[in-house]
């Protein structure tokens, strides 16, 4: 009786880690025995076209240089700020009531859905102060209002998204220097400043630079951040060609798309029902995160490595 | 290694004494402190300014709708006459109950199937695995963990959805409920299976780092009192890493009530309010959950009042989600005192 | 020195040979392995039955590795690795055929540290009783959680709180706790790996108490560092020196006259 249900419960366990496995893999065979038809050069090398014809759809270049452009600005955004963060948590912060509320809204700030920074980031955006980052309501009577759309607008979502995640990456990396190395510094005379910023930072690098990789991932799996604040545009809505250096500023102030929302656009969901380009950039996405995982853990194993 | 550290920390010290201009003075330094100080507080105070934001936003509807906000539906139709209504007569009362329930159940239903299947998947990895069948199972996770949502939902709308309505679903029920709402694959069910698969990664996460804290000691002597090696897993193990699989469980349904993008994909959109009453086909009835009817509704978000009532669900997915963390902590210290850990 | 040692194990093989029945474990030609560094060289032994042996020895010697022989701990080392035969009750216990689940219930066991579950104390002693005796009542079980409980001397400083975490008491009263856990399952021969190293004086002389009186119903092996302990407690001891026996014998004999060099260097704390 015992032996059946101990047997029983240990099945159960294998069949749960067999589907775990089946899954995964099932996933990635699927999406590539859709999508490998529509991965060409001429796919990755030119823009989409908002049209029904599949011909003329075009490819998924300004979705790539989108995702790169939000993902880029994002981290540049999140990391000082989130290393700040760590610094002041680790090196800083005296056990009292201000820091408790810190890590507890740190924390929270992690749990909040990303669909909630995305309309926060519509109410705050639209608001005229900050047109500037996209542009102005014009021609709506009485609408003084930002259009609260642009690549800088999300990338400032996105930076608010990951900020709680990269804190805590770089707080454990940089509480892991051991206590030896800061004493060894402060008692050669170095002040607490470049303590941290010649001693400390520099024995972290590897965690911080985790932390920015596993930040990056985020960013460009993220859906719901993008469609509310760079919206449904399938192009670059800025003056062409977009990628000139002299539209640039232009371009980040307007809006366009990422892999994710053209995958979205282009799924039966959304309104472009061409399910094979759809499964082709879902191709590209996944190799997109697969090689960052795989950098993520050669950095940490190479750091695992040295450390033994 | 350590000496190399102190050996530059020791020339950097030498290089600002050295060069008179170079010197930073206390000033800079206080300055610098103030600076780090500054940007924590701002991570701080996002999530105070965020709370506030769309409360302040959506203020006309709670006030308009009251306590009914949570007790009535009837949101679809409210979308439509906000949406036809004149500028000068917006409507600003909105029952989310069905879209409330329809977070519920999803999140609750994945829950169901994630949870046992983590737990076990972990107790594989951690305890009854080794070498290669181990690094495989964990980075099968790691990647389920990372596919995004939009391929989840793709994924669904390709895979399961279709299966749903060509294998489960027939004709006589589909005219049966059709005075209710229309039985197409996009479905509960359908969310419920994306979501199980979107948040079992994180389950297997947080239960394969409780169990792995779990001291050997116990294990020692659970074995040399004659238990076998899974009765010492189900009976001392998984019972000492209680807390930690807890903490994962919370965080999963966090993650399962703010996902927006795969189950505005496959779980019906439309505010239905699932009753048990329907026998099995409740599982079938399509739902809206909260973070889904944000997205589904994003482009009639020029009208004022639907604007708000989108920020009002915001807020209520916003208070859940807090309100959960906040449960992780506590919850996770009760346990641990109560097992006399702590 | 590995010469001196080899020589000296003559000692041992002058011994007179126990008769059988009084014998708990026998030990025959035990070397042992952990990957590819020998830990146990050629150990014989006999274990008597109701008496208490001792094990001395400076750290590293094998003490407690022969002692996780006993119950199959070492199982769960992978690279360890046994050859040469060690009997209880006239059974093989290191063959593959030998259950070590069987084993542990016959061969209890005490660790360094206390390592009581992390759940009430009640709860810590039922377990093992539920678990071994899938078919036992619930009056009986009460009745064998309290009888164990004072056998390990703990009944009456627990009884107010055999509700409460088994983590909430002191190191001494987990460590007894230990102990009556070890009983419920009803063993032969109790195994103590250093058991009161991470203990008060106060706490190790209640432990002491303890092993001297259960030894009428059952055979003790302990593992100490404690010389001052072996004296006090032992009736039998076996002096190890980088993983051989380099004398054994009675208590009296092993301290009052000591016959090799190393040994009398041991106890006079030179080693």
């Amino acid at each position: 009786m015992n032996k059946i249900r101990d047997s029983l419960q240990q099945s159960f366990a294998w069949l749960s880690a067999l589907i775990t496995i089946v899954a995964c893999f099932s996933i990635i065979v699927f999406l590539f025995l859709k999508g490998y038809k529509a991965i060409s050069f001429e796919f990755l090398t030119t823009n989409p076209n908002p049209t029904f014809q599949a011909q003329e759809a075009g490819g998924i270049l300004s979705p790539m240089a989108g995702t790169f452009l939000i993902t880029i600005i994002g981290i540049l955004i999140a990391l000082p700020w989130a290393i700040a963060t760590a610094i002041y948590l680790s090196e800083y912060a005296k056990k009292n009531l201000i820091t408790s509320y810190l890590k507890i809204a740190i924390d929270v700030l992690s749990g909040v859905p990303t669909i909630v920074i995305a309309i926060f980031g519509v109410a705050l955006f639209t608001m005229p102060a900050f047109g500037f980052l996209s542009s102005m309501i014009e021609g709506i009577e009485g609408a003084n209002k930002a259009f609260g759309k642009s690549f800088f607008v999300c990338s400032m979502g996105m930076a608010v998204m990951v900020l709680p995640y990269v804190i805590k990456t770089c707080e454990e990396a940089v509480k892991a220097v051991p206590v030896s190395y800061r004493e060894a510094s402060l008692a050669l005379g170095a002040s607490k400043r470049s303590t941290i910023t010649k001693v400390v930072l520099p024995s972290a690098k590897r965690g911080i630079i985790t932390a920015v990789i596993l930040g990056m991932g985020r960013i460009i799996g993220d859906t719901a951040i993008v469609w509310l604040l760079l919206g449904g545009s399938i192009r670059m809505t800025g003056p062409q060609p977009w990628w000139h250096f002299a539209n640039w500023l232009d371009t980040l102030k307007n809006t366009g798309s990422t892999l994710t929302t053209y995958i979205f656009f282009n799924s039966p969901a959304g309104e472009g029902n061409k399910a094979e380009l759809a499964f082709g950039a879902s191709i590209v996405l996944i190799i997109i995160i697969i090689l960052l995982n795989t950098v993520a853990d050669f950095i940490g194993s190479r750091g695992a490595v040295k450390e033994e | 290694m350590e000496k190399l550290l102190i050996d530059s920390a020791a020339k950097h010290v030498n290089v600002n004494k050295n060069k008179k201009g170079f010197k930073i003075s206390p000033l800079f330094d206080s300055l610098w402190e103030f600076m780090i100080f500054l940007l924590a507080a701002m991570g701080a105070l996002l999530i105070i300014m965020i709370f506030l934001f769309i409360l302040l936003k959506s203020w006309k509807i709670f006030s308009a709708s009251g306590l009914q906000i949570i007790t009535t539906t009837g949101f679809e139709e409210q979308i439509r006459q906000a949406y036809n209504a004149p500028a000068d007569l917006p409507v600003w009362k909105f029952g989310m109950l069905s879209l409330i329930v329809g977070t519920i159940t999803t999140t609750l239903g994945a829950l169901i199937v994630a949870v046992p299947a983590g737990v076990g998947t972990a107790v594989i990895i951690c305890e009854m695995s080794s070498g290669w069948l181990k690094r495989f199972l964990e980075s099968s996770t790691r990647l389920l963990a990372a596919i995004p949502s939009v391929i989840y939902g793709l994924v669904g709308l390709m895979l399961v959805v279709p299966f749903i309505s060509g294998n489960l679903l027939t004709v006589e029920m589909q005219m049966k409920y059709l005075e209710y709402f229309q039985l197409t694959g996009n479905s509960m069910l359908a969310g419920i299976i994306i979501l199980s698969f979107m948040i079992v990664p994180m389950v297997i996460a947080l239960s394969v780092d409780a169990i792995n804290a779990v001291p050997k000691e116990y294990r020692e002597a659970s074995l040399a009192l004659g238990i076998t090696k899974w009765r010492t897993i189900t009976l001392v193990v998984i019972p000492a890493a209680k807390s930690g699989i807890l903490a994962g469980v919370i965080l999963a349904a966090g993650r399962g009530i703010g996902e927006a993008i795969a189950l505005s994909m496959v779980s019906g959109a439309s505010a239905v309010l699932p009753s048990l009453s329907h026998g099995f086909v409740f599982l079938f009835t399509p739902v809206l959950p909260l973070a889904s009817a944000i997205v589904n509704k994003s482009q009639a978000i020029s009208i004022p009042s639907i604007e708000a009532a989108l920020f009002a669900c915001g807020v209520i997915l916003l208070v859940m989600c807090s309100f959960l963390s906040i449960c992780t902590k506590i919850i996770e210290s009760v346990v641990r005192r109560r097992q006399g850990l702590e | 020195m590995i010469s001196k040692v080899q020589t000296e194990q003559a000692v041992f093989d002058r011994e007179p040979v126990i008769p059988e029945e009084k014998t708990a474990i026998s030990i025959r030609k035990v070397n042992a392995w952990y990957g590819n560094k020998q830990v146990l060289f050629d150990v014989n032994m006999q274990i008597k039955k109701h008496r208490i042996m001792a094990f001395i020895g400076p750290s590293g010697c094998g003490k407690t590795t022969l002692l996780r022989c006993f119950n199959r701990m070492n199982d769960t080392i992978r690279s360890f690795r046994l050859e040469g035969t060690i009997k209880i009750n006239d059974t093989d216990i290191t063959t593959k055929q030998a259950d070590p689940i069987s084993i542990r219930r016959k061969v209890g066991m005490v660790f360094q540290q206390p390592n009581s579950f992390p759940m009430s104390i009640h709860r810590n002693l039922k377990l093992p009783i539920t678990e071994n005796f899938p078919n036992i009542d619930k009056a009986k079980i009460e009745q064998i959680i309290k009888q164990k409980l004072q056998d390990a001397n703990l009944y009456d400083e627990v009884k107010d709180r055999i509700n409460r975490s088994a983590l909430k008491i002191s190191g001494g009263q987990q460590q007894r706790l230990c102990i009556a856990r070890m009983l419920t399952i009803e063993p032969e021969i109790l195994l103590f790996d250093e058991p009161c190293s991470a203990l008060d004086p106060l706490s190790t002389n209640k432990i002491e108490d303890l092993l001297v009186r259960i030894k009428e119903k059952y055979t003790v092996v302990i593992v100490t560092h404690n010389i001052e302990q072996a004296r006090r407690i032992a009736d039998d001891v076996a002096f190890f020196y980088e993983g051989r026996i380099v004398e054994s014998g009675t208590a009296e004999n092993i301290f009052l006259v000591p016959q090799t060099e190393l040994l009398e260097r041991y106890l006079s704390g030179k080693i």
